[in-house]
C-alpha cells in the first residue's frame, strides 16, 4: 500500500529529537509565553527569540524552509489582523490618507508586532511537531496531564484515545481510497455539480466508512480485552521518559530566552547581576 | 488433562437467534485441535466463549477449572487463553511494533525489565526482531498476524486460540501464521486451537472438531474426519484437493490403498501406482 | 472488447528520488472471451493493473499505451481529462472484499446505485427489469432480497448483492479481486459457478486476481504472472505451469495438478492433461490403463 506520512514529523536523529517529549511540550509552552512577554514596539525581544528559533533549528537538524513553510497554513490569518491593524488604528501620526482610510505609523507598527508575534509562535510549534512523533507527543501529554487523576481527570483514556487515533489513520485512509475507487467504479462521480450535489454523491463513502470503523472499533475492543485490558488500574508502562543532559541544555537556552526577554523590556535590575557570584 | 472444557454449552444472541447449542467439547493440554464449519457455522462464538469475552446462556465452560461465568475469574482466564483474531488491521493497538507487543504485558502489571526482555524473545520467536521499531501499517498481513501472535504470547498463555487468523492472508502470509503456531505447539506445549476453514491446514491437527448450524457434528483425527468426503461437502466444507482426486480415483476404480492428506502422500502414491503399470 | 497493454507504467510516487514503481512495462494482451486469472506474489503489481482498466488509476506521463476496446486510455496531457463514464460502465470493477461498500437502506437501491449514474435517462421500469436482472443472474431471489437492507444478508449474500450491482450496468468486460478471499469450501465452489454462469450468459470476458493457484488452474482458460510490476508469463495454463522451477523461483506456489505431473515427469512418468482436476484424474487412469495393457 501506499506510504501515508501523517502530521509533519521530519525524521532524522538530531539534539532535539532526542530530548525528552515532557520537556519539549513544556519548553514549546515557556517559549509561547517569552514571545508574549515582549513590550509593544520593543522589537529587540523579538531578535532573541529568533537567534533561538535558529539555533534551535541547527540543532534539530531540520532545514529552516521546513519551519517557514509552516507559516503558510496561517497566511490568511496573519494577512487579516495585519490588515485590521493598518486599516483601523487611528493614534500616531498620518502616513497616507485616502477617503476613510488612515494609515498611521504606530499601525504599521503594530502590525508589524503582531504578525511577528504570530510568525514565531507559529514556527516554534511547529519545531515541536517537526521534531517529535505524534506517539511521543501523546505519551508526553499523558505523561504530563497524569497529576490532573487527581481531579479524576481520565488522563490515560485520554492518552489512549490518542493514540489509537493515530495508529488507524493509515488503516482509515487506505479504506477510504478504497471505497472511493469501488464508487467511481459504479459511475459515482465526486467532481462536477454544485456543492449540494457534491454532498450528496459523498453518502456512498461516509456510510461504509463509518459502518467500516464501527465493525473495526468493536473488534478492536474485543481484542484489547482478550489482552487483559481493564483501565488504568494495575498498569504499568513499557515506554520510559528519560530526562538527559540534552533536557537540561534545553531548559537552561529557554531559561536565557527568558531572561534576555525580560532584560529588553527592561524588567532587569543590571544591580541584581553584581549580587550574582561571578 | 483437559485445560479447557465446554460442558452443554449453549448460546443465543437474542432471544431467536441460537448460535451453539449443547455442546461438549473437551481441549487436551498441550494439543493441537482445529475447529472447521461453514460460515455462520459458531466457530468464532466458540472462540470468544472460551476466554470470556462471552459467557453461556446455558451450561459451562471452564478454563483450569475457572469458571467463565465468574467475572473475576476474567483476568485469570484472560492471562490463560490468548486470542489472535481475523483481521490484521483490527487488533494491533499501537503504532509502533515493540510498544504493541507491550500492550497486553502493561494490563497485567509487569515490571518493565521483564518486558524489555520478552518483547525481544517474543518477537524473535515470531522472527520478527527486524521490525521492532516499524509501524503497523506498513507491514504485510503475515506480519501483522505474527506481531499480533508476538503480543499474545508475551503474556505466556497457556492455550492460543487463532480465531480464522489465516482467513485474510495470501499464501505466503498463511504459511508464515502457520510455521509459527505449528512451533509453538510442538517446541513450547502451546495448547493450539485453530479455527479455519482451509481444510490443508489441519491435516496435521491432533484432533478436528466440525461445527454445523451451532452442533458440534463431528470429532475425531484429520484422518478420521477426512474419509467421510459426502459428509463434510453436506456440511458445506470439503476435504484437501490431494484427498479428493484420490477418492475420485478411487471411486473410478483405480485403487490407492492408503489414506491421502497432503499433496506428498497422493505424488507417491501416484508414482507407486504408475511405475507398477 | 480487446484489452492491449503496451509498456504499461506506473509509479504511486513519481516525484520520489528513488522511486519503486509498481509496474515496470507490463506488456499484456486480453482477448475478448478470455477468463484469465491474474497471479502473483503480494506487491507484484496485480492490483495496480487491474485499476488501470476502467481508469480508475490513469496512465502517467510516458507511461506506456493502454487501449480498452475502442478507448484509448494512454496520457496526452495533463489538461486533457478524459471522462472514464462511458468506459466504467463497460469494465465493471469488483474490488476485494465488495461487501464493504455497499450503502443503501435497500438492496434494491444499492444495485439501482451505478445503473442510475451510468444511464440516468432510464425509466422506472427499465431500472426495474435491468435491477431484477441483475439479481436474480447473482443466484438471489429478486422478491425476498430487494426491499430488504443489505446489511442484513449473509456475508455471502451480501456479497453477490455487490456483484449484481456492477452486472446490473450490462458490462462487457468484468475484474475482480480476489473475488473468494473469506468464503468457506462451499461458498467459494458456487462463487466460481456464478462466474462461470455470468461468462455465459451476461460478461463477454473475466479477468480475475487470485492468490489460489489451484483455482486459477482450475477455471482460467488463461493465466498472467505478475513479477516485480511486469508480465512474465501469459497463455493457457499448461504453458505457463509447464516449468514447476521457474513457478518456485517466482515464490508461486504450484497448483496441485501441476505438482502432480511435474513430480511423476520427473521419475519417468508422462501424464499428459489440461490441468484441471477432470482433466488429470482422466489422464492418470488412461496411463493406468494403458500401461497395464
Amino acid at each position: 500500500m501506499r506510504e501515508v506520512t501523517f502530521g509533519q514529523y521530519y525524521p532524522v536523529s538530531s539534539f532535539v529529537h532526542k530530548m525528552d517529549a515532557r520537556i519539549k511540550i513544556l519548553l514549546t509552552i515557556a517559549y509561547i509565553v517569552a514571545v508574549f512577554l515582549v513590550k509593544e514596539f520593543y522589537f529587540l525581544g523579538y531578535a532573541i527569540a529568533t537567534l533561538f528559533l535558529l539555533l534551535a533549528c541547527i540543532f534539530a537538524r531540520v532545514p529552516i524552509i521546513k519551519i517557514l513553510k509552516s507559516i503558510k497554513a496561517i497566511l490568511f490569518f496573519v494577512i487579516f489582523s495585519s490588515v485590521l491593524q493598518i486599516f483601523f488604528n487611528e493614534s500616531g501620526n498620518t502616513i497616507l490618507e485616502w477617503e476613510f482610510i488612515k494609515i498611521t505609523d504606530i499601525g504599521l507598527y503594530k502590525a508589524g508586532f503582531i504578525t511577528l508575534r504570530i510568525v514565531l509562535i507559529v514556527m516554534g510549534t511547529s519545531l515541536l511537531t517537526l521534531t517529535t512523533t505524534p506517539v511521543e507527543l501523546a505519551d508526553g501529554i499523558e505523561s504530563l496531564l497524569s497529576p490532573l487523576k487527581l481531579i479524576k481527570f481520565p488522563a490515560h483514556e485520554f492518552a489512549l484515545i490518542m493514540s489509537i487515533a493515530l495508529r488507524y489513520i493509515p488503516t482509515l485512509m487506505d479504506e477510504t481510497d478504497r471505497i472511493i475507487k469501488a464508487q467511481k467504479a459504479r459511475g459515482a462521480d465526486f467532481e462536477s455539480g454544485n456543492i449540494f450535489k457534491r454532498a450528496k454523491a459523498l453518502i456512498p463513502i461516509l456510510i461504509p466508512l463509518l459502518i467500516g470503523s464501527f465493525r473495526r472499533a468493536d473488534e478492536l475492543a474485543d481484542a484489547m480485552e482478550a489482552r487483559c485490558y481493564t483501565g488504568a488500574k494495575g498498569r504499568t508502562k513499557y515506554k520510559k521518559q528519560r530526562i538527559t543532559y540534552r533536557d537540561i541544555l534545553g531548559l537552561l537556552a529557554v531559561a536565557l530566552v527568558l531572561f534576555g526577554i525580560c532584560a529588553t523590556n527592561g524588567w532587569v535590575n543590571p544591580n541584581w547581576l553584581i549580587v550574582l557570584p561571578i | 488433562m483437559s485445560i479447557i472444557k465446554a460442558q452443554n454449552l449453549t448460546y443465543y444472541y437474542d432471544k431467536n437467534s441460537r448460535a451453539l447449542s449443547d455442546v461438549n467439547i473437551e481441549i487436551e493440554k498441550g494439543s493441537f485441535v482445529a475447529i472447521i464449519g461453514h460460515n455462520g457455522s459458531g466457530k468464532s462464538t466458540l472462540a470468544r466463549l472460551f476466554n470470556g469475552l462471552l459467557t453461556p446462556t446455558l451450561g459451562t465452560v471452564t478454563v483450569n477449572g475457572l469458571d467463565t461465568r465468574d467475572k473475576k475469574n476474567h483476568f485469570q482466564i484472560r492471562k490463560t487463553v490468548g486470542v489472535v483474531f481475523q483481521n490484521p488491521d483490527n487488533q494491533l493497538v499501537a503504532s509502533i511494533v515493540e510498544d504493541d507487543v507491550a500492550f497486553g504485558m502493561e494490563n497485567i502489571g509487569l515490571p518493565r525489565d521483564e518486558m524489555l526482555k520478552r518483547v525481544d524473545y517474543v518477537l524473535n520467536t515470531v522472527g520478527m526482531s527486524n521490525f521492532k521499531t516499524a509501524t503497523p501499517s506498513r507491514l504485510s498481513g503475515g506480519q501483522k498476524q505474527r506481531v499480533a501472535i508476538a503480543g499474545v504470547l508475551a503474556i505466556m498463555p497457556e492455550v492460543l486460540i487463532l480465531d480464522e487468523s489465516t482467513a485474510m492472508l495470501d499464501p505466503v502470509g498463511r504459511d508464515e501464521v502457520m510455521s509459527v503456531v505449528k512451533k509453538l505447539n510442538k517446541e513450547r506445549g502451546i495448547t493450539v486451537i485453530h479455527i479455519t476453514h482451509y481444510m490443508d491446514e489441519i491435516v496435521d491437527a491432533d484432533r478436528v472438531i466440525v461445527l454445523s448450524d451451532g452442533k458440534v457434528v463431528l470429532k475425531g483425527t484429520p484422518q478420521e474426519i477426512f474419509a467421510q468426503k459426502n459428509r463434510l461437502v453436506s456440511l458445506g466444507l470439503n476435504v484437501p484437493l490431494s484427498t479428493e482426486i484420490s477418492t475420485r480415483l478411487d471411486t473410478c476404480g483405480v485403487k490407492i490403498d492408503k489414506q491421502i492428506l497432503t499433496k506428498e502422500d497422493l505424488g507417491e502414491a501416484l508414482c507407486a501406482l504408475l511405475q507398477k503399470a | 472488447m480487446r484489452i492491449v497493454a503496451k509498456g504499461l507504467k506506473y509509479s504511486y510516487d513519481p516525484k520520489a528520488k528513488f522511486k519503486s514503481d509498481a509496474l515496470k512495462g507490463v506488456d499484456l494482451v486480453i482477448e475478448e472471451g478470455d477468463f484469465l486469472g491474474i497471479i502473483g506474489r503480494t506487491g507484484s503489481g496485480k492490483s495496480t493493473f487491474i485499476q488501470h482498466l476502467n481508469g480508475l488509476l490513469p496512465v502517467q506521463k510516458d507511461g506506456g499505451t493502454l487501449l480498452v476496446g475502442d478507448y484509448d486510455l494512454s496520457f496526452v496531457n495533463k489538461k486533457a481529462k478524459k471522462s472514464f463514464k462511458d468506459l466504467r460502465k463497460k469494465v465493471g470493477m469488483v474490488f476485494q472484499y465488495p461487501e464493504y461498500q455497499l450503502f443503501a437502506e435497500t438492496v434494491f437501491s444499492d444495485v439501482a446505485f451505478g445503473l442510475k449514474n451510468f444511464s440516468p435517462n432510464l425509466s422506472e421500469e427499465e431500472v426495474e427489469d435491468r435491477v431484477r436482472t441483475a439479481i436474480n443472474a447473482v443466484g438471489l431471489n429478486y422478491f425476498e432480497v430487494k426491499d430488504k437492507s443489505p446489511f442484513d444478508l449473509s456475508g455471502g449474500q451480501k456479497r453477490r448483492v455487490a456483484i449484481a450491482g456492477v452486472i446490473v450496468n450490462k458490462p462487457e468486460v468484468l475484474v475482480l479481486d480476489e473475488p473468494v478471499a473469506g468464503l468457506d469450501p462451499k461458498g467459494k465452489d458456487e462463487f466460481m459457478s456464478l462466474l462461470h454462469y455470468l461468462k455465459k450468459e451476461f460478461v463477454k470476458t473475466i479477468v480475475i486476481v487470485s492468490h489460489d493457484m489451484d483455482l486459477v488452474c482450475e477455471n482460467c482458460n488463461k493465466v498472467a504472472v505478475f513479477a516485480d510490476g511486469k508480465v512474465v508469463k501469459h497463455g493457457v495454463p499448461k504453458d505457463v505451469f509447464s516449468s514447476a522451477i521457474e513457478m518456485q523461483n517466482l515464490g508461486l506456489e504450484l497448483p496441485l495438478t501441476v505438482y502432480l505431473t511435474a513430480l511423476l515427469q520427473e521419475r519417468g512418468i508422462n501424464i499428459d492433461s489440461d490441468l484441471t482436476v477432470d482433466g488429470f484424474i482422466n489422464a492418470v487412469i488412461s496411463a493406468k490403463n494403458g500401461g497395464g495393457l
